[in-house]
């Protein structure tokens, strides 16, 4: 059972774990939604209906209803969707790609660039990350754009430090110390040795760091400094929440944008789950 | 024996069980909270940035004023017990209330109030707000005293005040328009400081003044607590205590209903749109008489030279769907600034015509640029309209959203091009144009005012209505021709009453004064 199992390449793995194939049909359906359906059905996000009214319920024709100016909540459903994933993957990928090689420079080259890279991580994570956030945002101005790379960059210092314990047990195996005797230079030995052996924990952070991306998103939406209007995330459409009335006699308005946000952060969690098993060959497929 | 002791045991018990029972009473506070939605930038009135009704409406608890104001425009004695006009309607006479006084217990004398006036108007004292002023003779345009000039602010006896003006004026109209800006300051504690250290000191921290509360603590920014000053001269309402807290807007409903707010400010003002929820939770809503809020969109002609470009975007709004927006039916659309209901008014009308501002975009040159609107966070949905309304004459918009005093710094500055902004209307003709289209405070950046100023001095020197009426009436056309304000609609609002106190005056709030003296605990 074992050795079969070790056999098997991660993807097989991966494929083998039927709720991370369930979480990622998921995300993957969502996705498409979210880019295909708006010009599919033609839904314009941005478009007041006056007809229809403000705050209409669900109908035929608007189908999850209408908001405060009349405009379709499916069809901002759908657009917010496609800010609010662009966020949290995009945010994901700067950290993943800031993170990794100064986790890497600080593990392997020790001394300076450990000192000075780590400090920096700690003072990063000394702030309270949504207070940081905040005072980003309200300096650079909120925009999806802006907000991406405010949660990118203040998010690599996980990912470094992740990186950085890795790196420090894998610098000093045989082949690390081989491939140096052998006189191979440090870039090198840092892309074909040490990388490949300390990547695979980052994987499965990479999809939970995208869920808190979301999350984080929805968080300053809802408290003012999200995206700016009359664009739509999902964040800021469960802000109308906030609202008395709307929460206790408007559940459509909110309902929907805030079960989108749970199942793609469930998801994400998920696939995430289901890398770091299908990456550690250790890892006997049972789950304690 | 025994039980001659048992009794007197019994007695001494039953004795000290009552003292204690007597000390619990009159240790109890009777603390009413009470909600507002922004903070106060200042407790110094004279030292307010922003100049909102969040500030007034807190130094109308520690401050007094010469009258309380209705929000049908009728009027109070407050600091004053009566006023008459003087010198063919140059002067006023304020008879001030003897029973007037300061929070450490001296008397309010008409000296205090011409030596406030006198000190704010000083050019040395970095007074912010002074503009109030400039009625007053021997004032400048920025209200500024002017040296070698006579102030027009002077005590003729110990307890009458006389304001003398650059213009006829009747008390009634001048305490519509200006009592909400004047405070009496306690000038005997300032009488050691220089003018230009006035805002330095420690005072404004713990301010001593002669209005129905008196200061107890603040933490800026966030709750203010104020004791209730029994020996205020128009009385004081059964409980001990008042609460300013500052909580989000859209928690105060919610506040209420769940017995953690017993009031908030302005009016317990509630949309249309929250009248069911407010009844659900046991709130009763009562519908205001008077329109409490006129909206208008800014423009900055500076950077939106053309009057034609911005006539076009006056017929591009539709004012009806942005009124039932934001009023939900309790509002009117307007062409203008002129209150309704009022004495005065304007035959101008409204009208959206989509192909009318497509011309006149054209005529205007309108090179396709793109526009910034700024609006707060609660009215993005209305810019939102706004922005496709305009959209569908040709004109692009972003929307930039930002607090309340970003927003009027932003319009000052010249960075927005157009802003969303709503006031609390007054009945006088000029209550809105007077203070908008001057020198000292050109929001609107218009390269020359003169021709609004010569109509603005015809009606302040108008001595009869009819020809108010009419000079009011050549203002309100030259304001449709050139366009440098969109006037949007007037609005009431509905009032959720407190369910814990009675007595209030709710619909007076919005002109950012409370009867707090009169105020009383519902019975349990």
């Amino acid at each position: 059972m074992e050795e079969k199992r070790l056999g098997r390449s991660p993807w097989d793995r991966f494929r083998a774990d039927r709720r991370a194939m369930v979480c990622l049909y998921i995300l993957c359906l969502e996705i498409l939604a979210v880019l295909l359906l708006p010009p599919l059905l033609g839904l314009e996000p941005n478009a007041s209906d006056l007809e229809a009214g403000f705050w209409a319920p669900p109908s035929a024709q608007h189908p999850l209803g209408t908001d405060d100016v009349g405009r379709d909540l499916l069809a901002r459903l759908l657009s917010g969707g496609q800010v609010s994933l662009f966020i949290g993957l995009s945010s994901a990928a700067i950290s993943t790609a800031l993170g990794v090689p100064l986790g890497l420079l600080a593990g392997y080259r020790r001394g300076a660039w450990e000192f000075w890279i780590m400090r920096l991580a700690d003072i990063f994570q000394t702030f309270p990350s949504i207070v940081l956030v905040l005072c980003l945002v309200t300096v650079v101005g909120p925009s999806a754009t802006n907000i991406v790379l405010v949660l990118g960059l203040l998010g690599w210092t996980g990912i470094a430090r992740l990186v950085y314990g890795n790196t420090l047990a894998v610098r000093e195996r045989e082949y690390v110390l081989a491939a140096k005797g052998l006189g191979a230079r440090t870039g090198t030995i840092l892309r074909r040795n040490v990388l490949p052996n300390v990547i695979s924990p980052v994987w499965c952070s990479i999809p939970l760091r995208a869920g808190r991306a979301i999350l984080s998103e929805s968080s300053l939406s809802f408290l003012g400094f999200g995206i700016r209007a009359p664009q739509a995330s999902w964040g800021s459409m469960i802000q109308y929440a906030s609202n008395l009335t709307v929460l206790t006699a408007r559940p459509w308005v909110w309902l929907p944008p805030g079960l989108c946000i749970i199942l793609t952060v469930l998801c994400l969690a998920g696939i995430g789950d289901g890398l770091r098993d299908a990456l550690d060959p250790r890892f006997d497929g049972r789950r304690s | 024996m025994k039980r001659l002791i048992a009794l007197l045991m019994a007695a001494v018990l039953a004795l000290g069980l009552t003292a204690c029972g007597g000390e619990k009473e009159t240790a109890e506070q009777v603390t009413v909270r009470y909600g507002l939605s922004n903070a106060w930038d200042s407790l110094m009135p004279y030292n307010s940035p922003s100049g909102s009704n969040y500030t007034r409406i807190v130094c109308d608890k520690i401050y007094d004023r010469l009258a309380y104001v209705h929000a049908d425009g009728t009027l109070d004695p407050r600091g004053a017990k009566s006023w008459e006009s003087t010198d063919d309607g140059m002067a006023v006479l304020f008879h001030l209330d003897e029973k007037a006084a300061f929070h450490d217990g001296t008397p309010v004398t008409a000296q205090h109030w011409a030596d406030t006036i006198a000190l704010i108007t000083n050019p040395d004292c970095p007074a912010l707000g002074r503009g109030t002023f400039s009625v007053l003779a021997g004032t400048d345009s920025n209200g500024c005293a002017v040296a070698g000039e006579q102030l027009g602010a002077e005590a003729v006896d110990e307890y009458t005040l006389k304001l003398t003006f650059k213009s006829a004026i009747t008390p009634e109209d001048f305490l519509l328009d200006k009592n909400r800006e004047l405070y009496v300051l306690p000038t005997h504690l300032l009488a050691d400081t220089e003018p230009a250290d006035i805002m330095e000191l420690d005072l404004w921290d713990a301010p001593v003044g002669s209005g129905p509360c008196k200061f107890v603590e603040e933490i800026p920014g966030s709750q203010l607590v104020l004791d209730i000053n029994k020996d205020y001269q128009l009385g004081c309402p059964d409980f001990d205590q008042l609460v300013v807290t500052v909580i989000d807007k859209s928690n105060l409903l919610s506040s209420l209903i769940s017995g953690d707010l017993d009031y908030y400010a302005f009016g317990g003002n509630l949309s249309m749109d929250d009248a069911e929820t407010a009844k659900a939770g046991g709130i009763e809503v009562l519908e205001g008489e008077v329109p409490n809020t006129f909206y208008e969109l800014m423009l900055n002609c500076e950077t939106i030279p053309s009057a034609e470009v911005r006539r076009a975007i006056d017929l591009a709004l539709d004012k009806e769907a942005l009124c039932l927006q934001s009023t939900h039916g309790l509002g009117e659309p307007t062409a203008t600034d002129v209150t309704p209901g009022t004495e005065y008014t304007c035959s101008l009308t409204w009208q959206r015509d989509v192909e009318g501002a497509k011309t006149l975009l054209e005529q205007g040159g309108y090179d396709g640029r793109t526009y910034t609107l700024a609006c707060t966070s609660n009215r993005s949905g209305l810019a939102a309209l706004m922005q496709q309304e305009l959209a569908e004459v040709g004109m692009n918009v972003t929307i930039e959203t930002v607090d309340s005093a970003a927003l009027f710094s932003g319009m000052a500055d010249g960075k927005y091009d157009m802003a969303i902004a709503s006031h609390t209307p007054g009945a006088l003709p000029l209550w809105f144009t007077e203070s908008r289209l001057s020198e000292s405070n050109n929001i609107f950046h218009i390269a020359d005012l003169e021709p609004y100023t010569y109509y603005i001095d015809q009606i302040k020197s108008s001595s009869g209505w009819e020809t108010r009426q009419v000079m009011l009436d050549k203002l309100q056309e030259l304001l449709a021709d050139q366009r440098p304000f969109i006037p949007l609609w007037f609005g009431r609002t509905l009032h959720a009453q407190s369910p814990t106190v009675d007595n209030i005056d709710y619909p007076s709030s919005s002109f950012s004064n409370e009867n707090i003296w009169a105020w009383r605990m519902k019975e349990a």
